[in-house]
C-alpha cells in the first residue's frame, strides 16, 4: 500500500536551535538546526526543540493533503556561566554587576593593550567562601600574573548569590587561567587577549556533584569566553535580539555565541547552514564568534572551504590586525589541509583555547613536525588533556627536566654527531650502520678515531652484557644495545634521529620484543617493569596491534600504513614530535630493561 | 543467538583503594547476567558469559576480580572467534569508575579493578578504549557497552591499550552502543529498592526493568530508561543523566530478538466517558484507528489496560484530546 506523505516545516527562529520530528516509534525522522523542511509519512509525532540543556516538545499529528508550518520563536531557557538575558541561570544583579565591573570599575594594570574581564558566581543564594579562591592567572611560562581571590571585588549582600570579578589589562598574548583543585592538583584553560579587545570567562560554581573532596569547585568546562571591544565591556541588555538573529545583528547575540559553544562542546553540527553563510558573510566583529562558526561550518558534511576560508582571512587580517590567534591559525591549516595546500606557518607557542582547534593543530604536525616544538608548552600539554567539553584544558604539566649535559665524549662506538638533517634510513655495511645519519660501528669493528672510554661507573657487568648480546643476536641489534651502556648519551642520540630511523630501529629489534612480552605474560607488566609513560605503552601497543609483535593474529586490511607517522598522530593524538619522542623513550626503555634481562 | 558473547563484571569491594565499598554492584552483575543468557533476553548461550564478581559478602584473600581475569576472557575469545566475527558483544561493567586524565579523557570512562590501590595504582579497564577496539577491529558486528560506574576524575590512571589489532575496513558496517549511567566527571548512585530493600545502581534497576519488559530497539530502550530513571530519582536532589548513544546509531539494534513487543501498563484517572477511546496512526495511512480496549477495566475511578509503546491520541468527549506516550517499562499514569 502507498504511504501517504504530508509537508512539515518546522522553523524555530533562532539558528542555533535543534530541531529534532521524533515519530510514534520514537525514531527520530528529521533533524536539524534552526529550520527544517521535511515531506513525512502522515502519523502522529512530536516535534522536539532543543538549545543546550533547555528542551521543548510540541505534538502534531500529519494529516493526509494538510501541510503543517510551525513557525514560532523558541527562546528556550538553557544554562550558561555568563548572566545571560533569556537564560535559566541569569540573575539581573549579576548582570548588572558584570556589566558595572567590566566597564567601569578601575581595571587592574598588569600591561597595556588588551584586557581580561573574569567574573564568577553562585547560581543560588547561602553560598560561602571566596569563589575566586584557587584561581589565578599566568603567563605562558608559568609566571604568576595574579591570584584572583586577592583581587576581585566580591558581593557583600547575603540576600543575593554569590558573585565576585575583575577586569584587569594585561599585554596582548595568550594566558594560562589555573584553577586549583588541590594540593597537588591544578588544571588550566587558555585565555587569548587580543589587542583592542577584552576577552571575557564566566564561570560558575554549580555544586552539586562537581566537586573534589567535598568541596564545591568552579565548572572550568562549563565556563563561557566571549569578547568585546574594551569601551563595550559586557552588555547583556542591549545585545540580546529576540527571535530570529538577523545578520547585521549576528555578532552582537551572547546567546548565539554561547549556544555556539555549547553546540562544539556536544559535538553538534551547528547551525542551519543558510543562516551560517549569513551569518559568516555578514559584518560581523567578534573574533570568537567568526572562530565558532568556522568551527560549526568545518563540522558540516561538505562545508564551503572558500567561505570558510574568507573568513578566516578576515580574521587574521581585519578584525585581529594580524594579532596571532591560536585558534584561527588552527583554523587556517585545517583550511589549508583540506584544500590540499598545505600551510606551513612559524611555530606555534601557546596552545589554543577550543580542543578541536587543538585537534587541528596535532593533525597538521604529521607534516610540519615544528608547528608544534618538542620543548614548547603546548607541547607539553600534550598527553595533560583534562575534561570535557568544547575548551581545551589540561592538567598543569610537570615543570620542564632539566635536561642531560650534552656529552662531550661518545661512546667508543659512535662516531660522528646526529645533525638536524639526519637521513630518515638505515644503511648497513660489513663494518658498520648509519641510522639516520649516525653511525653506529658493530661488533669488533673499531672507528679509526681515537678512542672515546667508557666511564666505569657506566659499564654495564660483564654478565649482563653477554645475557644480552645472546638475546640481541643480530649486529645491528648488538650495536644499538651497545648504547645502553651510557643512558643519557643514547638518549640524547635517540632523540636526534628522526621518525623514519626510530620506526625501522624498533621494527627491527621486534623478535626481542615479543620475547619480552612472553616472559612478563602481558604488556602491563612489561609497561611496568620497563616504566612506559602512557604514550610509551600506547606506542607499543599500536606495534603489537598491528602484527609487528604478537599476540595480534588478525590481519589488518585497512589499506592505511598503521606505523606512517600521520597514523600514529591521529592513533595517539599527540603531536608529531611528542610522538617521536615517545618513539625514542620506548625503544631506550625496551633496550634497558632487555639489558636487564 | 549462537555468536553473541558477554562479559559481566560487577565489583563491591575495593580493600586497597581507600573508597567506601558499594552494596549493589555485584547484585547488579549478577541480575544483569541473569538476563543476558536468559533465551527470551540476551539470549546470549551459557558458556558465552563469562561473570567476573568480587566475594559478596567481603572475603580475606588477594582481592579480585583483577585485570588479568579480563584479559584471559578476550584471550580465550579470540581463541574461539579465530578468524571469524562474533554478532554482538556485551560488556557490562559495574564499580566503582574513574575518568582518567590523557589523549582522549572526555570519552574515557574505566571500571576499577578490585585491586586498585591509593593513591597511585589505579588499576582500572577502560570499556569504552577495549569496547572499540572490539568494533574498530570487527571482532563483533554489534559491541554494547554499559557501564553503571561513576565517571569521577582521576590522575595516575593509565589507560590499558586493548589487544584487538588494528583497524580494518570491515569495521565500517560494525557498531559500537556506548551506555553510560552518568555523564564525565559525575557520580552514579546506588539505592535500596523493594521488596528486600537490596541496594542496586538505579541506572542498572532502570535498564532491567526496560530490558525485561519486551522487545525494544535501541532508541525506544534509550527514551524508556532515561524516562525510568528520571521517575525513579524524582524525590532526589540530584538528578543522574545517563549517557547513550545518538538515536541513528541505536535505531537498528534490537534487544530480546525472541521476546514479543512490551505491553505497558496504563491507567487514566478522571476520564469522564463510559469507556475511553484511544487511537493510533499507522504510519502513512489515511486516518487514525481505534485501539481495542478488551482487556482494560474500570474501578469506578480509574481506567487501567495495557498498551504497545508508541504515540496515541486520547480522545475527550467534547473534543479535544491527550498525546499519550507510551514506552516500554515504565508505567504510564494519565490525570486528566
Amino acid at each position: 500500500m502507498t504511504q501517504l506523505t504530508t509537508e512539515l516545516i518546522v522553523d524555530a527562529g533562532h539558528p542555533a536551535v535543534l530541531i529534532e520530528v521524533v515519530d510514534a516509534g520514537f525514531q527520530v525522522r528529521a533533524r536539524g538546526y534552526g529550520r527544517i523542511e521535511k515531506s513525512l509519512p502522515t502519523g502522529l509525532y512530536t516535534v522536539r526543540y532543543a538549545a543546550a540543556d533547555a528542551v521543548e516538545e510540541r505534538d502534531i499529528t500529519l494529516r493526509p493533503g494538510d501541510p503543517i508550518t510551525l513557525q514560532e520563536t523558541r527562546e528556550l531557557q538553557f544554562a550558561s556561566a555568563a548572566p545571560i538575558p533569556l537564560t535559566r541561570t541569569s540573575h539581573e544583579y549579576q548582570q548588572a554587576h558584570a556589566q558595572r565591573l567590566s566597564r567601569h570599575a578601575p581595571p587592574l594594570e598588569r600591561g597595556h593593550g588588551a584586557e581580561l574581564f573574569v567574573f564568577i558566581r553562585d547560581l543560588d543564594v547561602g553560598g560561602s567562601g571566596n569563589l575566586a579562591q584557587g584561581l589565578s592567572l599566568h603567563r605562558l611560562d608559568g609566571e604568576t600574573l595574579l591570584r584572583l581571590d586577592e583581587v576581585v571585588e566580591t558581593s557583600t549582600r547575603q540576600d543575593e548569590a554569590l558573585w565576585a570579578g575583575r577586569n584587569v589589562v594585561l599585554d596582548p598574548g595568550t594566558y594560562r587561567l589555573r584553577l586549583r583543585l588541590d594540593l597537588d592538583e591544578a588544571v588550566e584553560m587558555a585565555i587569548v587577549a587580543c589587542p583592542d579587545w577584552q576577552s571575557q570567562v564566566f564561570l560558575v560554581r554549580p555544586g552539586g556533584s562537581y566537586e573534589v573532596a567535598g568541596q564545591p569547585i568552579l565548572d572550568l568546562p562549563g565556563a563561557t569566553q566571549l569578547m568585546a571591544r574594551p569601551s563595550q565591556g559586557f552588555e547583556p541588555s542591549r545585545r540580546v535580539q529576540r527571535g530570529r538573529v538577523q545578520a547585521q545583528w549576528a555578532s552582537e547575540d551572547l546567546r548565539l555565541a554561547e549556544l555556539a559553544r555549547q553546540a562544539l562542546a556536544h559535538g553538534w553540527r551547528g547551525v542551519y547552514s543558510e543562516d551560517l553563510r549569513t551569518l559568516l558573510d555578514s559584518k560581523w566583529e567578534d573574533p570568537l564568534l567568526g572562530i565558532f562558526g568556522v568551527h560549526l561550518l568545518l563540522m558540516r558534511p561538505e562545508p564551503d572551504l572558500s567561505l570558510a576560508d574568507r573568513v578566516v582571512r578576515r580574521l587574521r587580517h581585519t578584525i585581529l590586525q594580524g594579532f596571532r590567534h591560536p585558534d584561527v591559525e588552527a583554523l587556517s591549516v585545517e583550511i589549508a589541509r583540506r584544500l590540499g595546500e598545505p600551510l606551513q606557518i612559524p611555530p606555534l607557542e601557546a596552545p589554543p583555547i577550543l580542543r578541536r582547534s587543538w585537534h587541528m593543530l596535532v593533525r597538521a604536525t604529521a607534516d610540519q613536525h615544528a608547528l608544534i616544538a618538542l620543548e614548547s608548552f603546548t607541547a607539553r600539554i600534550a598527553d595533560q588533556l583534562w575534561g570535557a567539553g568544547a575548551w581545551l584544558i589540561w592538567e598543569v604539566p610537570p615543570e620542564v627536566r632539566a635536561q642531560p649535559p650534552a656529552g662531550d665524549r661518545l661512546p667508543r662506538s659512535i662516531a660522528g654527531t646526529p645533525g638536524v638533517e639526519a637521513q630518515p634510513r638505515i644503511e648497513e655495511f660489513s663494518d658498520r650502520v648509519i641510522i639516520g645519519g649516525v653511525t653506529l660501528f658493530k661488533g669488533d669493528a673499531e672507528p679509526e678515531e681515537e678512542e672515546v672510554p667508557v666511564p666505569e661507573e657506566h659499564r654495564m657487568p660483564a654478565s649482563e652484557r653477554s645475557a644480552l648480546e645472546d638475546i640481541l643476536n643480530t649486529e645491528l641489534k648488538s650495536t644499538i644495545a651497545r648504547l645502553v651502556e651510557q643512558p643519557d648519551v643514547a638518549r640524547e642520540l635517540l632523540a636526534s634521529l628522526d621518525f623514519s630511523a626510530l620506526r625501522a630501529a624498533i621494527v627491527s629489534l621486534s623478535p626481542e620484543i615479543a620475547r619480552l612480552l612472553e616472559r612478563h605474560n602481558n604488556m602491563e607488566s612489561l609497561a611496568r617493569a620497563a616504566e612506559l609513560d602512557e604514550a610509551e605503552l600506547a606506542l607499543l601497543a599500536l606495534l603489537v596491534q598491528n602484527g609487528r609483535l604478537p599476540p595480534s593474529r588478525r590481519e589488518s586490511t585497512t589499506s592505511r600504513d598503521p606505523l606512517e607517522l600521520a597514523t600514529l598522530v591521529e592513533q595517539l593524538a599527540l603531536p608529531a614530535d611528542r610522538v617521536q619522542s615517545a618513539m625514542a623513550g620506548l625503544l631506550l626503555k625496551l633496550l634497558t630493561v632487555l639489558a636487564r634481562n | 543467538m549462537e555468536d553473541d558473547w558477554a562479559l559481566i563484571v560487577g565489583i563491591n569491594n575495593y580493600p586497597m583503594a581507600g573508597v567506601d565499598p558499594l552494596e549493589g554492584a555485584v547484585h547488579d552483575a549478577k541480575e544483569f547476567c541473569r538476563w543476558v543468557t536468559d533465551p527470551r533476553g540476551g539470549d546470549v548461550p551459557n558458556n558465552h558469559a563469562e561473570l567476573l564478581t568480587s566475594p559478596h559478602p567481603a572475603a580475606p584473600g588477594l582481592p579480585r576480580p583483577v585485570f588479568s581475569e579480563i584479559r584471559r576472557f578476550f584471550e580465550s575469545l579470540i581463541y574461539e572467534l579465530q578468524n571469524t566475527n562474533g554478532r554482538r558483544l556485551y560488556l557490562y561493567l559495574s564499580g566503582h569508575g574513574i575518568s582518567p586524565s590523557g589523549q582522549e579523557s572526555v570519552r574515557n570512562a574505566a571500571l576499577l579493578m578490585a585491586n586498585a590501590r591509593a593513591p597511585n595504582i589505579w588499576d582500572s579497564f577502560a570499556g569504552n578504549v577495549w569496547a572499540e577496539g572490539a568494533r574498530s577491529a570487527a571482532l563483533f558486528r554489534e559491541v554494547v557497552l554499559i557501564m553503571d560506574c561513576c565517571r569521577d576524575l582521576q590522575n595516575n590512571a593509565t589507560i590499558i591499550p586493548h589487544m584487538f589489532g588494528n583497524p580494518v575496513d570491515d569495521s565500517r558496517d560494525c557498531r559500537l552502543i556506548e551506555i553510560y549511567a552518568t555523564g564525565w566527571a559525575s557520580k552514579a548512585r546506588e539505592l535500596p529498592f523493594p521488596p528486600t530493600n537490596q541496594k542496586q545502581g538505579v541506572f542498572t534497576h532502570s535498564l532491567l526493568e526496560v530490558l525485561r519488559s519486551g522487545q525494544v530497539n535501541g532508541t525506544l530502550l534509550k527514551a524508556s530508561v532515561i524516562e525510568h530513571l528520571s521517575c525513579t530519582l524524582k524525590d532526589e536532589k540530584k538528578a543522574q543523566i545517563p549517557q547513550l548513544s545518538r538515536d541513528e546509531d541505536l535505531a537498528s539494534v534490537v534487544f530480546n530478538e525472541q521476546s514479543d513487543p512490551p505491553s505497558t501498563s496504563v491507567t487514566i484517572q478522571g476520564h469522564p466517558a463510559s469507556s475511553p477511546t484511544i487511537e493510533f496512526w499507522p504510519e502513512g495511512a489515511n486516518s487514525s484507528m481505534p485501539v481495542t480496549l478488551g482487556d482494560w477495566t474500570h474501578d469506578g475511578s480509574v481506567w487501567r489496560g495495557t498498551l504497545t509503546p508508541g504515540q496515541y491520541d486520547l480522545r475527550l468527549p467534547g473534543g479535544g484530546g491527550y498525546r499519550l506516550k507510551v514506552l516500554a517499562g515504565v508505567q504510564k499514569e494519565v490525570r486528566l
